[in-house]
């Protein structure tokens, strides 16, 4: 019997854990001056169909919502804590979902006062009965700059793009030392 | 003189348009008509597939007389994968069903009555097994593997079955010849040697055997279980009991022809191997000699008969078609008939039957007869010394008659392990027969010239490969003159153009790279899978190791540097170049404001999944070098009417492409500039489209006369569809002031001449007669036309058109009060209602947002604002995206039950800020009184000062409702 009072409180920490966030839709950048314990999350999501949620964990613990994972291609832009973050879990739907935790692979980096373009999450699912997923972080850099060109310039003008993503790739430095 | 004079024109348009006739791509750019080739066991009969735009056929053609047979018939959506002879009157035929491989057995039976020879037949489907072989020695009788769909391991029993048998599925009959065992995966039977083959897995081991038994034994011997991962080896044939030919290049350089010893499980004594190509093939005789050996010298395939009575036949073949290829495909040694395919640069393919008897050779079929008109270019072999002294291959193909003095260095893609051909290729010749010189090198890396030769082009990117590929050019350069040279290639192929051009910006004036690579170290970065030691390993076996040296040879990072004009095509869906490799060569291109175009398809990967792509993208790539180059378009005056529908064609595809965004974004300045030029060069379609933009004012000031001569042009160069927009024009206010005469005039022709939109037209002149002014107004008419035509719609597209001019008619109408009576008793019946009039209650009107939902899974709402003033809310919204719009409810007393429908006709019409009508759309809506009814209009681009009108009316054609919202 006084195990339930606790596993209830230990869910209840858990779940007070995790933030849900939303991506920004206004080019004001959020980060105050100086500040060099926040970055910018920037994650390219495409998807054939909308999806419930990903959780993300880290520095801070955010859950990414519906709203901003449609069908289609779309953008995370968020403020965060810097440091090494882990893509953790993703919900398709209702019924299923898919554990990232642990593999490496879904592993990425927020660096501090840069703007951090950590790949395109490429979803695809099909199937009810029997479901199918294949997901893949895919490097699409150039996408996700010609994305901050367009809706975020301000922010970008203000702050470095860094590629935060699986692998190695200095592009965007490349980039920013062409100069305008 | 006059008449001297007009003589010597015609003759001097005539000689020139003679001279050269430019191929449609549309007949170069498809699948071959005729294909698939085979004899008839009983040499019979030679099968063919054929294929129209919709079907596709398998016939017979009786080599015994004249006459040619039709066996089967597909539609579009059941695509044929393959056929083969079972027996002399049984085909297995393979087709793709619904996505998946189905296999049916196909009878063909001769009968002959009141003169007249039919081929009649049967089909079934081949469930739960395969067919393991056509046993050469037992008509009639073949070996099946028969599993049991329902086991999880497909327990597989061999039968040897007669194909009554297989077609009643009457096993028990049949001769049962053994149950597989564990881990075998599929069989093969070598008739030569009356053995059984299979592949087996071993799932300890975890390796793939290769295993063969005599029929009638027991115990299965293994013929082949090692790793072969690090170089080629291919079995041939059984030698005797204890020795395999293979194919291999382990103990030697070149691909050569070995013994191989099972029982040891090693290579003996060498058969037959080439100086300096690579064996592609060889075949045995039943006896275990070699009979052929073949391989690629000078692109093309050549085989060696050791064969004496074969070695005669086929070095007269050779004699016959010496331009080309000729090889014996089948033969029947009782009639003495023998399929010989002939194919090369210049020759698309052509099937020939040859008679021992009468020593004859006759033309079958051709797989692209349609393209006989077509004059050749000539193509030379070249053998070049590298700058280490090697040798190098190339090909070089000059156009025929129509040149551009504009050679085109094309590298192949790869660059390890793959190669250049020289058979008839449709980009080579397209780009050839458009008048450009193309120059094709197998430089060091290529297949086919040994192992050193290939394993010396790894990690040559941007260095040796371009090297070898400079001094082709050179030595072209030496013998030809040339205006222009540029580089085009796809896949590594642009990789090493953009490289060439920055080597060589003296010589190259532009680049075309397509699929391509441009940032070596995103190779190995590529993703979260596809990164990482292991993939950089394998990636680094064609790239050589990953190191910041490898900048050094990436033209993302050597931009500054590259002043040529590029253009850069890519496939959003490029899963093995990458989408970003592209985009990055633009970015970076553009960013430094380099004379760069691009070309990105939605719907390509790394390449056309389908022919139309390939149309578009090279007709795209001429008009590039046309245009970067400074080449002149050929005058359409001195131009055959066939060349001139050719190119109005190729102008034609980039003006729809890029007018509907079908593979690419749409860009309508693009689309109106191409279709202007498909307009000089005749095309009805492309007059009738570049009317829309004039229509429009879209790319050009709004101008209705100049597209009403167009339209006019368009219907005289015989598009049927142009009469019936220059009666709708004519019926309406909105471009032009309503002219009676003309649209009946027009409409009538449309009537006439347009079958296909039959029934549309009379929808449309249905409208005219209620419509129309007092002097051809007909309400008698409009209704008698409405409801013939009602009787007899079916297709969706048909009901769609009909509604759509009945709801214009029930507003736009000119009525007496008796004819609007009998009309809206009419529109009553067809729309299939239950009240005509109602009480219009308003539940709200004005701005809205729409607001997403907190649920997963849950559609959004539009939420009414307080918000007043349409400019008001854009400038609070901070965008231009708006909603606004009406809800409301039709009451009628006693009309509250689901099952009754009342209608309703939203007529928006959008003004400018000056008061001008710029736009309108009508809808119905078909409801029950019970729930909301809504209009809501969707403006993504609000302009300030807009002012939107909207009204509704009721079926009999009275406003129920009136509101601007502005």
């Amino acid at each position: 019997m006084k195990a339930v009072p606790l596993i209830v409180c230990v869910l209840i920490f858990l779940s007070a854990c995790r933030s849900t966030v939303s991506t920004m839709k206004v080019d004001a950048d959020s980060i105050k001056p100086n500040n060099n314990n926040m970055g910018y999350l920037l994650m390219g999501v495409e998807t054939n169909n909308d999806l419930k949620h990903i959780d993300i964990d880290g520095p801070s613990s955010i859950r990414l919502t519906h709203a901003d994972l449609k069908k289609g291609t779309s953008y995370v832009l968020i403020p965060l804590l810097a440091g090494d973050y882990q893509l953790n879990n993703i919900q398709f739907n209702y019924y299923f979902k898919s554990r990232l935790k642990d593999q490496d692979v879904w592993q990425f980096e927020i660096k501090p006062e840069t703007i951090s373009y950590v790949g395109h999450l490429e979803v695809s699912t099909k199937g009810f009965y029997v479901f199918y997923s294949s997901i893949e972080l895919v490097n699409r850099s150039t996408e996700a700059l010609d994305f901050m060109l367009e809706d975020f310039p301000s922010i970008l003008e203000s702050r470095t793009m860094f590629y935060g993503g699986p692998g190695e790739d200095d592009y965007f430095q490349f980039i920013e030392s062409l100069g305008e | 003189m006059r008449a001297l004079f007009l003589l010597f024109f015609i003759l001097s348009s005539s000689f020139v348009a003679a001279k050269h006739e430019f191929v449609s791509s549309e007949k170069l750019y498809s699948n071959a008509t005729n294909a698939g080739g085979q004899l008839s066991p009983d040499g019979q009969y030679f099968s063919y597939i054929r294929r129209t735009n919709n079907e596709t056929f398998i016939e017979l053609a009786d080599l015994g007389g004249n006459i040619v047979y039709q066996i089967l018939k597909l539609s579009a959506d059941m695509p044929l994968q393959s056929y083969q002879w079972v027996s002399d009157d049984v085909l297995k035929i393979s087709i793709f069903l619904n996505g998946k491989l189905t296999s049916y057995l196909l009878t063909i039976e001769k009968i002959s009555k009141d003169g007249i020879t039919r081929i009649d037949g049967k089909t079934k489907q081949l469930k739960n097994g395969y067919i393991v072989d056509v046993l050469e020695n037992m008509p009639d009788t073949i070996m099946f593997s028969k599993y049991d769909p329902n086991s999880r391991q497909l327990e597989q029993e061999l039968y040897k079955i007669t194909l009554d048998q297989l077609f009643s599925d009457n096993f028990e009959n049949a001769e049962f010849i053994e149950e597989a065992d564990d881990g075998l995966m599929f069989y093969d039977f070598d008739n030569a040697t009356n053995r059984l083959l299979a592949v087996f897995y071993d799932e300890d081991e975890e390796t793939i055997l290769i295993k063969f038994k005599s029929l009638g034994a027991k115990k299965w011997k293994t013929a082949l279980s090692f790793d072969n991962g690090k170089f080629d080896f291919t079995a041939v044939g059984f030698i005797d009991d204890t020795h395999l030919a293979v194919l291999t290049n382990k103990t030697s350089d070149k691909i050569a022809l070995h013994s191989f010893d099972i029982k040891t499980q090693t290579l003996g004594s060498l058969l037959y191997q080439h100086q300096e190509y690579d064996l592609t093939d060889a075949t045995l005789t039943n006896t275990g000699e070699i009979e052929s050996v073949e391989y690629v010298k000078n692109g093309l395939p050549k085989k060696i008969w050791l064969n004496a009575r074969s070695k005669e036949l086929s070095q007269r073949f050779e004699v016959t078609f010496s331009e080309s290829v000729p090889r014996i495909i089948d033969r029947n040694i009782e009639t003495g008939r023998t399929i010989v395919y002939v194919a090369g640069p210049n020759e698309s393919g052509k099937y020939y039957l040859y008679e021992t008897k009468s020593d004859k050779l006759a033309l079958l079929v051709a797989n692209y007869p349609d393209l006989s008109e077509l004059h050749y270019p000539e193509h030379q072999v070249l053998t070049i010394k590298a700058d280490d002294g090697i040798n190098i291959e190339a090909y070089l193909t000059l156009p025929s008659d129509y040149s551009l003095n504009t050679l085109l260095v094309m590298p192949h893609g790869g660059p390890i392990g793959v190669r250049d051909y020289n058979f008839f290729e449709p980009n080579v010749q397209y780009l050839a027969n458009r008048g450009f010189t193309i120059l094709r090198v197998n430089f060091r890396g290529s297949e086919g010239f040994g192992k050193a030769f290939q394993n010396k082009g790894v990690g040559e990117f941007g260095k040796q490969i371009e090297a070898d590929i400079s001094a082709a050019v050179a030595q072209v350069l030496k013998t030809n003159q040339f205006d222009n040279v540029c580089a085009i290639g796809s896949s590594y192929g642009a990789y090493s153009s953009v490289s060439l051009a920055l080597r060589h910006p003296e010589l190259y004036k532009c680049v075309v790279a397509s699929y391509g690579i441009y940032d070596l170290p995103l190779l190995f970065n590529y993703s979260n899978f596809r990164s990482g030691e292991a993939f950089s390993k394998e990636v680094a076996k064609v790239v050589g190791e990953n190191s910041d040296e490898k900048k050094l040879v990436s033209p993302v990072y050597l931009a500054k540097s590259l002043n040529t004009p590029t253009l850069i095509i890519a496939g959003k869906n490029d899963e093995i170049a990458g989408f970003e490799q592209s985009n990055r060569m633009r970015f970076v291109l553009e960013k430094l404001k380099k004379p760069v175009d691009s070309l990105f398809y939605n719907t390509a990967g790394h390449g056309h999944s389908n022919w139309y792509g390939d149309r578009h993208e090279y007709a795209y790539i001429v008009s590039f070098l046309r245009q970067t180059l400074g080449l002149s378009l050929p005058n359409p005056a001195t131009l055959s009417d066939s060349s001139k529908q050719a190119l109005a064609y190729d102008y034609k595809v980039l003006g729809d492409v890029f007018d509907s965004g079908s593979l690419t974004s749409i860009d309508n300045k693009k689309a109106f500039n191409f279709y202007e030029t498909s307009s000089m060069y005749g095309s009805p379609e492309a007059t009738f489209n570049l009317a829309t933009y004039y229509q429009r004012g879209d790319q050009v000031e709004k101008d209705m006369q100049k597209a009403l001569e167009l339209y006019e042009k368009s219907a005289e160069m015989g598009n049927k569809s142009a009469f019936s927009r220059l009666a709708s024009i004519y019926t309406d206010d909105f471009y032009i002031k309503r002219n009676d005469e003309k649209a009946l005039k027009y409409r009538l022709k449309s009537l006439e001449d347009d079958e296909e939109n039959f029934n549309v037209n009379k929808h449309e002149l249905a409208f005219f007669y209620c419509s129309a002014s007092e002097e051809y107004r007909s309400a008698q008419k409009c209704e008698d036309e409405f409801r013939t035509q009602w009787e007899i719609i079916e297709t969706k597209s048909d009901k769609d058109s009909f509604y759509s001019k009945l709801r214009e008619a029930i507003f736009k109408g000119k009525f007496t009060p008796e004819e609007r009576e009998s009309f809206t008793q009419f529109a009553v019946k067809a729309i299939g209602l239950h009240h005509a009039e109602y009480e219009f209650e308003l539940l709200e009107e004005g701005i809205y947002e729409f607001e997403e939902s907190d649920r997963f899974s849950r559609s959004g709402e539009y939420v009414l604002t307080t918000e007043k003033s349409l400019s008001n809310a854009a400038a609070k919204a901070g965008k231009n995206k708006l909603y606004f719009g009406v809800r409301f409810t039709p009451d009628h007393p006693g009309f509250a039950s689901f099952g009754e429908y009342t209608y309703a006709i939203f007529h928006w019409e959008k003004f400018d800020a000056s008061g001008k009508l710029v736009d309108y759309s009508i809808r119905g809506s078909v409801d029950t009184a019970k729930g909301d009814w809504y209009s809501r209009f969707v403006e993504d681009d609000y302009v300030d000062g807009n002012e939107y009108k909207l009204t509704i009316y009721d079926v009999t054609g009275k406003v129920k409702y009136q509101n601007t919202f502005k």
